[in-house]
């Protein structure tokens, strides 16, 4: 057997020993393209996460189609099963998606493994649509290396402090804490005041990417990060155990009841029901809390960033805000790029993210006339400002991206759920998830 | 014709005789041989291909997030990394607590649901269609379902709780003290069904002349129970038992609805652990080897209870 027919025979058992998954991506494979790759006419398969922007595209889909030729065919799966998917299509060097919007957390991984191309050279084929400079610039610049620009980013965030200004008010609270031990003070003057009814703080405690996130803040709050100067991981710094102790007694004293399993949307419920008087999470809850048909503290919810423990805490660089961009990366194993990419310059246009404003939650738009113009302040007035001043130093490097992200957020997220749970101290925690990271990371 | 009268001629065959009979025999075994083939054109090539690309895993660093790791060979290396690792050591015993604590309720509950519905009670049919609706739920709903009953802040049975006095706003599935309590509760909730139809069955079938001679002996209650209905109900229950056993090792849609191993790693099972090292870190190569020890030392503890049971079974035709 010679090596490639080796090689692509243990993917394949990969494959179909792991999960039924990639029975139907293979059977997916064997529908490739037929058409040249001229850029006009063919079709261009997409795998896309299941959110608002993906509506959109799909309910103006007919225009494109028409003035192109380009037949577009989008898939979409729930977020959480996303990277599997994407992965085992990849690593099998299957054409079955010529497209993919994922987490650019993973897509700068997919880029240093050569599953996803450089975009350079195709810029012209799609400037009817737009081009790399219509982005606002915090956004683009996570997909752009040495001259490379690698994803055309769909929406974006960061992360902010979002607090209750009317039980501030009510129990004597000047304004949002600067700094983390005002920020615990804070939690429990509301704790005690209201009689426990409203906690003081919630926050994500689910393991894995869900504590991760808002938790990397924390991190970068007490000076730490995920890596030392060297480059190497470093997840069991004293920075790092501090930070972990600190938002696991934070929780501990002050959190919700079962906040050792809130995700992102039982978090984001806690808060906009009114059962916790402060939260660190996403700009993209910034809607959430201001929709006044769900949630019972429109208007009463202040904007503010995320304080720091450290004194001269950064203006930029290691900030403790994210600036988390989700994007469009072309597969280095389609058949038919320049139709693809048409595609990706046009779902990420001005017009269509305007539309997207116009017609759903759309907060996170990428264009820098969409983002200044007068719908998106109409509709999201209430903190626009405060969600720009967070992207302004939003911390690219905020959450460990590339080959080996998933395997640090992980094991520190495991490591921050043991913690939380009392089952151990942050400290041999944290020990423990450096010393399996060291063993799983090549070196 | 007789067991042994088929199996004399094929031990003759062996013998290098040019007797007539071997002929017979051969193309007696041709023929039988000829009946396996369909089956084995399908099976042996798909085990072949399976065993030896499974030992090339193994042996093999590959992640998926890294393009050519598949070619790092590290013999070894995955066992080693296996056998020092506290996540696999805290699956197994998070995996065995779940067994033991979740089969052997559901063998008592179930046995004596059985007994119970056991004979003339009016509305049986109803009463067994009933219990059978745990069962038919998909883990996944199941986990999901219990997961909002068990909600702090909007479940059912906090509110339960609350009215009784016993304070409604418990966290059962983020206090490692509880969280694996609780699946096991539903393990239990969805699985006894199970013992129970089989039991039932295994029950209405016994041969009714034992208990009227023993009841004669006067034999009473307990004494009945202890010494004639489960002594004969013994190869039902070791079916189930077994199969319940199988099935329990296996456990993952309930984990992964309900606290997808956590809060820490306390109700990390070793299915959801072999999930996260394949599909959330894609480190297949290791994956594949917890998959595989796990499947081997499943396999040695079951197949001597496997043998056992297959034995009973034969004395009993035999008898």
């Amino acid at each position: 057997m010679s090596t490639t027919s080796k090689q692509v025979a243990r993917r394949i058992v990969a494959g179909v020993g792991l999960s039924a998954l990639s029975i139907s991506l293979a059977a997916c494979s064997s529908t490739s393209n037929t058409s040249s790759d001229s850029g006009s006419g063919g079709t261009v398969h997409v795998l896309a996460e299941d959110i608002s922007y993906t509506d959109n595209w799909k309910a103006l889909l007919p225009e494109f189609e028409k003035e192109t030729g380009i037949t577009v065919k989008i898939d979409t799966v729930p977020y959480s099963d996303q990277a599997s998917k994407v992965l085992l299509n990849f690593s099998q060097k299957s054409d079955a998606y010529d497209v993919v919007f994922t987490d650019n957390t993973y897509g700068t991984g997919y880029y240093q493994s050569k599953y996803v191309d450089d975009l350079t050279s195709l810029q012209d084929s799609g400037k009817d649509f737009s081009t790399f400079s219509d982005f606002y610039a915090p956004y683009i610049s996570p997909m752009q290396k040495d001259g490379a620009t690698f994803g055309l980013p769909v929406y974006g965030e960061s992360t902010w402090l979002m607090y209750r200004k009317d039980l501030f008010e009510q129990y004597g609270i000047a304004g949002p804490p600067t700094t983390m031990d005002e920020l615990k003070a804070d939690a429990a003057i509301i704790q005690e005041k209201s009689g426990g009814s409203v906690a003081g703080i919630t926050l994500r405690g689910a393991a894995g990417i869900q504590s991760v996130y808002p938790w990397a803040g924390f991190l970068r709050a007490f000076g730490g990060s995920f890596y030392n100067t060297d480059g190497k991981i470093d997840v069991n710094s004293p920075e790092s155990i501090n930070a972990a102790s600190f938002w696991s007694d934070l929780l501990t004293q002050y959190g919700p009841a079962g906040v050792g399993n809130f995700d992102w949307e039982q978090n984001r419920i806690a808060f906009t029901q009114g059962k916790a008087a402060m939260t660190i999470d996403a700009t993209a809850n910034g809607p959430y809390n201001e929709d006044t048909s769900a949630s019972t503290i429109a208007g009463k919810v202040g904007y503010a960033p995320i304080p720091y423990a450290i004194d001269n805490p950064p203006a930029t660089g290691n900030t403790d805000n994210s600036l988390n961009v989700h994007a469009l990366y072309l597969s280095s194993y389609s058949k038919n790029k320049t139709a693809a990419y048409k595609f990706m310059a046009w779902a990420t246009s001005p017009d269509v993210q305007a539309k997207a404003v116009q017609a759903g939650e759309a907060v996170g738009v990428t264009a820098n006339s969409v983002l200044d113009g007068p719908e998106y302040a109409q509709k999201y007035g209430a903190f626009q400002e405060a969600v720009l001043g967070q992207l302004k130093t939003g911390n690219p490097d905020y959450l460990p991206a590339g080959q080996d992200a998933n395997t640090i957020i992980t094991a520190v997220g495991q490591a921050l759920s043991q913690t939380l749970a009392g089952e151990q101290s942050a400290d041999s925690a944290l020990n423990q998830a450096q010393k399996s990271l060291e063993e799983q990371l090549p070196q | 014709m007789t067991a042994t009268a088929v199996r004399a001629p094929a031990r003759r065959a062996e013998k290098p005789s040019s007797s007539p009979r071997r002929r017979i025999s051969k193309r007696n075994f041709f023929a039988r041989l000829s009946l396996a083939l369909p089956a084995a054109v399908v099976v042996v090539p798909l085990l072949a291909i399976i065993v030896v690309q499974g030992i090339d895993l193994v042996t093999h660093a590959e992640n998926l997030t890294r393009p050519g790791s598949a070619d790092k060979f590290i013999g070894w290396g995955n066992f080693t990394r296996a056998f020092s690792d506290p996540d696999l050591l805290g699956s197994i015993r998070v995996t065995l607590t779940y067994v033991v604590a979740g089969v052997g309720l559901e063998m008592i509950i179930g046995v004596g649901i059985a007994l119970l519905l056991n004979g003339r009670i009016p509305g049986k049919g109803v009463i067994r269609a009933v219990i059978l609706i745990p069962m038919v739920l998909t883990p996944v709903v199941a986990g999901l379902m219990w997961r909002l009953l068990l909600d702090p802040t909007s479940g059912f049975v906090n509110y339960l709780l609350g009215v009784v006095g016993l304070g409604n706003d418990h966290a059962f599935l983020s206090d490692p003290a509880t969280a694996l309590p609780a699946i096991i509760m539903v393990e239990i909730w969805q699985n006894t069904p199970f013992v129970v139809i089989i039991v039932l069955a295994g029950l209405e079938s016994l041969d009714p002349s034992p208990f009227e001679a023993a009841e004669l002996d006067g034999a009473r209650g307990f004494g009945l129970l202890k010494n004639v209905t489960l002594p004969m109900l013994g190869p039902v229950l070791a079916v189930v038992l077994l199969l319940r056993i199988i099935d329990a090792v296996k456990t993952f849609a309930l984990v992964n609805t309900m606290t997808q191993g956590g809060p820490g790693t306390s109700t990390l099972t070793i299915s959801n652990y072999v999930y996260r090292t394949g599909f959330q870190t894609f480190d297949i190569g290791y994956s594949t080897t917890l998959g595989l020890i796990v499947s081997v030392a499943l396999l040695i503890l079951i197949f001597p209870t496997a043998g056992r049971l297959m034995g009973l079974r034969i004395r009993r035709s035999r008898g």
